[in-house]
């Protein structure tokens, strides 16, 4: 099992290399002129002279693109133009909002979207199962920033029942940060009201970039779970007395569960696309947002370093679902 | 034939599909004859600004005193444009090279299938918005960083079932009669790698469309004053929660037209392609 | 026949149809039987004669679109076709009566190891009083030892996809055995099998029977079978049953035309090797009355308009033919 798991750590590099290129060529190559593009628009003549020899510019391609690898090796993404800092700073001080949110929604979207998908399968052609699939086709033909406009209108603005923006209420002071994710390090604390205040918050951007998520992760649970309790060995198990509710939550869940997983690295970058416009108009401060206001002012450092962070995330992330796929389905291992 | 039109026929989901591209397509060619406001595409009027919906204007008016119903249908060319010129040069691209690198594979296939891993590396619209910052915006430029972006997948959907054709026995037979590689492959490979394709464009155009929505979201698809759907719910927000008519239908007009599309893939898996037929 | 107190179970005129699209298929008409304390009842028959039927019936395992228009089956006192679903899957199934399927590799599923699920079977129908895990382990490990499973604790943490069929086939049986059933259905539990592996299984069944003092309903087609293992017998002919009781002389006397004609057909007669002329009518047209009357030789036009009746002849066996109905 573990080489075929170092098989497929080793081709991520190659991966991750190309995506280097392929970002490198579009900052230096097709831009018209790169130091320019880079330094931005409100730069002088000397910040972009400066900037052009810092880059070597001058230098053949190959010089370039080794110096530019040296570059994000160090963690010297740049200058932000936007909020004066090192991009790398920037990076780090956001990440774990947008880790926060994405652990949220992936959860949410399991949470819900397992035992609709299950209820649905048990329930065949009741309305449950009809209105599961209408919600499935619906949720996949959503804009998704739309959607965010929507739950804002209805449950902060209309309904006034969940915040409108924001990872914490205005009043409320961030806790210390352990994990950097607010509500484990308030309830690390011991500061439960705000825990709860900050969860409060995650729910309707969670919502919003879940939506999608619980539509397919329902979908495909009843898909699987429909076709497991056809089979042969739940006759068995009814037949020796296991009582239904086992069955189906136990056994039946177990078998349909693989068919999420392999969604899950899927809808992981339905996420981190989804994030851009979600955190922005939610005014949550992750990555998605800071790309958002780096795109909205051309901030070519933010927007390339950003991308590069998005794009080793989410092939971690694939790893780790190939990883899952084979502890849940032991049949795998032994090939 | 047919039978495939019997069976569509039979599915009501694929008929309501229809039914709405239907809807859209008539609204995109028809146009500035169809709406009751046509010069509301570009024009402002600013002394019927903010309108609720009523009998004069359905959707009411926009920030501008533009008429939300005839900006949407005037939009949905837009849209429908963007998605068939992106899918279609999507195609272009990705379908011969998806082809070779799947049956002549190796060296080549590695190195097409390399390629295409980088590019999905990321997820679509993180990359999209990454070509679209560099050029200057416009629908063009949000059609060209959509089909840059949207290649890779044709390819490498039409890569795993050309690999999946190429190893079936009759492909075995043709090369041992002698058949050259090029006739198998455009003769008797493609046509049966069709049906993978049709499904993947149809998806593929309501994929599209919620992308370009979000580039125009973004201010980096088409400019204003452009009925770009996307672009009008970005500029809706400034009137909110009063004007809460100028978001919301142009969502809804996306919901709709996405779920076209969607519905239609749907149908012509479940007819084309039995073997994917997942329990509905 | 009459529903005796010493009866375990008691089938009587149980008949069940299924409803499909191409209409009523009748599968089976009045079907009646007796299994007593401790002993192996054979139901023979052809395939398609009902006999995983009458199965499902006891277990109330039934398709949704099945009716029982008829009958009883009278289990320790209690009709199981009264009970509901809740009832039936709390203290009947794996409780008093157990279950061994026809394939072994139809029956577990895949991504649990072998112990967790059969010791399932024990976390809800185990002795009240001694339910827990521990004791549990220890009956199954006793269990799989006399099924001859080598190194049964190591194998209790093993995938189902680890075993070969026999092994499987030996799991199922120590999974039907482990709550002390009353009474165990075995149905074709050898098929899958290969011959040598069919005569371990089957005597190891009939043996553990015996030793937990179990009644066991074999179903099999399989004569050379029941004439090893069973107690009595009870052969189906297309939905109905021709005769049963004590196997000796029903095996060495063979009195419905049916019987006679099967016996004739066994592959051990080395005189004649014959099949029975004619075809299985189709459920969802039986022929009324006995239905065997079209391949019959001893048909009478009486035959059709016969309701099933049951004779007991002195040989202690249950008789349903109308050449039979008035001899002593």
């Amino acid at each position: 099992m573990f080489g075929f798991l170092a098989k497929r750590a080793l081709l991520a590099v190659p991966i991750l290399g190309g995506l280097l290129l392929l970002i490198f060529i579009l900052t230096r190559v097709v831009a018209a002129d790169p130091a320019a593009i880079l330094a931005g628009e409100m730069s002088t003549l000397s910040q972009i002279a400066d900037l052009r020899k810092e880059l070597g510019l001058d230098e053949p391609l190959a010089i370039q693109f080794l110096l530019y690898i040296k570059q994000v090796v160090t963690g010297n993404f740049g200058t932000s133009m936007f909020t004066h800092r090192a991009v790398t700073l920037d990076l780090a001080l956001r990440l774990p909002a947008t880790i926060e949110l994405s652990i949220f929604t992936m959860l949410l979207s399991i949470v819900i979207g397992v035992p609709l998908g299950m209820m649905a399968a048990v329930h065949r052609n009741s309305l449950i199962d009809h209105g599961l699939r209408l919600f499935s086709l619906v949720g996949l033909a959503v804009a998704s920033f739309w959607l965010a406009i929507i739950f804002q209108l209805i449950f902060s603005l209309y309904l006034e029942i969940l915040p409108l923006r924001g990872r914490i209420p205005d009043s409320l002071i961030p806790p210390d940060p352990i994990t950097g994710l607010f509500v484990i390090d308030f309830i690390l604390q011991g500061q439960f009201n705000s825990a709860f205040k900050a969860f409060t918050h995650l729910i309707l951007p969670g919502l919003t970039l879940g939506f999608p998520a619980i539509a397919t992760i329902a979908r495909f649970t009843r898909s699987a779970a429909i076709e497991t309790l056809s089979k042969d060995f739940v006759v068995w198990e009814r037949a020796v007395g296991y009582p239904m509710r086992i069955i189906i939550w136990k056994y039946v869940l177990r078998s349909s569960i693989s068919s999420t997983v392999t969604q899950i690295g899927l809808l992981f970058g339905l996420f981190l696309s989804g994030s851009i416009v979600v955190e922005a108009i939610f005014g949550w401060p992750g990555l998605g947002d800071y790309l958002y206001n780096a795109v909205m002012i051309s901030d070519y450092q933010p927007i390339m370093a950003t991308t590069l962070v998005i794009g080793v995330i989410y092939i971690l992330v694939n790893l780790l679902v190939d990883i899952f796929q084979l502890w849940i389905d032991p049949r795998l291992s032994d090939d | 034939m047919k039978y495939l039109i019997g069976l569509l026929i039979r599915d009501k989901t694929a008929v309501l599909g229809f039914f709405l591209f239907a809807v859209i397509f008539f609204c995109a060619i028809g146009g500035e004859y169809m709406v009751p406001y046509p010069e509301d595409a570009f024009d402002a009027k600013p002394w019927q600004r903010m309108l609720p919906p009523s009998a004069e204007h359905i959707f009411g008016t926009d920030g501008m005193g533009r008429d939300v119903f005839s900006r949407l249908v005037l939009g949905s060319r837009i849209a429908l444009i963007i998605a068939f010129v992106t899918v279609f040069f999507s195609m272009i691209i990705g379908v011969p090279l998806g082809l070779f690198a799947g049956y002549y594979g190796k060296k080549f296939g590695q190195f097409i299938m390399r390629l295409t891993d980088v590019f999905l590396a990321v997820p679509q619209l993180v990359l999209a918005l990454v070509f679209a910052t560099i050029m200057r915006p416009s629908v063009s430029t949000a059609m060209l960083a959509l089909t840059i972006t949207y290649w890779p997948l044709f390819c490498r959907v039409v890569y795993s079932e050309t690999r999946r054709v190429a190893a079936s026995p009759f492909v075995d037979a043709l090369e041992a009669a002698g058949c050259s590689s090029k006739r198998i492959l455009f003769m008797h490979i493609l046509p049966n790698v069709l049906p993978v394709i049709i499904i993947r464009a149809t998806i593929g155009m309501g994929v599209t469309i919620l992308v370009a929505a979000a580039l125009g979201f973004l201010g980096l698809g088409a400019v204003p004053p452009t009925p770009e759907w996307g672009l009008m719910i970005a500029e809706s927000q400034r009137y909110l929660p009063s004007g809460w008519w100028i978001s919301v239908f142009p969502g809804i007009a996306i919901l709709i037209t996405v779920l076209s599309f969607n519905l239609i893939g749907d149908a012509l898996r479940d007819a084309i392609d039995p073997r994917l037929r997942r329990s509905r | 026949m009459n529903i005796d107190q010493d009866n375990l179970l008691c089938v009587k005129d149980l008949s069940v149809s299924i409803h499909t699209p191409n209409g009523n298929a009748y599968i089976l008409h009045q079907v009646s039987f007796e299994i007593k304390q401790g002993e192996v009842l054979g139901l023979i028959g052809e395939s398609g004669c009902g006999k995983s039927t009458v199965i499902k019936s006891i277990l109330g395992l039934l398709p949704g679109n099945a009716i029982v228009s008829q009958g009883q089956i009278i289990f320790k006192g209690q009709d199981l076709l009264k009970l509901n679903e809740s009832q039936l899957s709390t203290s009947i199934r794996g409780q008093r009566v157990g279950f061994i399927p026809q394939d072994p590799a139809q029956a577990f599923n895949p991504n649990f190891t072998v112990g967790e699920q059969i010791l399932e079977i024990w976390r809800w129908h185990g002795p009240v009083g001694s339910r827990d895990r521990q004791s549990g382990i220890n009956q199954l490990i006793y269990l799989l030892d006399r099924v001859q499973i080598a190194d049964p604790i190591s194998m209790l943490n093993r995938y189902p996809h680890q075993f070969s069929g026999g092994q499987r086939q030996r799991l199922l049986i120590a999974a039907a055995l482990l709550c002390k059933p009353d009474l165990v259905l075995a149905d074709e539990p050898t098929t899958a099998l290969d011959v040598t592996t069919q005569q371990q299984i089957l005597h190891l069944l009939a043996d553990l029977g015996k030793e937990f003092g179990i009644s066991v309903l074999l179903v099999t087609h399989d004569f050379g079978v029941v004439s090893q293992i069973c107690d009595r017998i009870n052969i189906m002919y297309a939905g109905q049953t021709v005769e049963y009781g004590p196997k000796r002389p029903m095996l060495q006397n063979p009195e419905h035309p049916y019987t006679v004609a099967l016996m004739n057909c066994h592959p051990n007669k080395l005189n004649s090797l014959s099949g029975i002329p004619g075809v299985v009518a189709s459920s969802l047209e039986p022929p009324t009355g006995c239905r065997f009357l079209p391949r019959c030789i001893r048909g009478l036009p009486s035959c059709s308009n016969r309701e099933s009746n049951f004779v007991l002849r002195d040989d202690g066996r249950y008789l349903n033919c109308t050449h039979y109905d008035y001899v002593i």
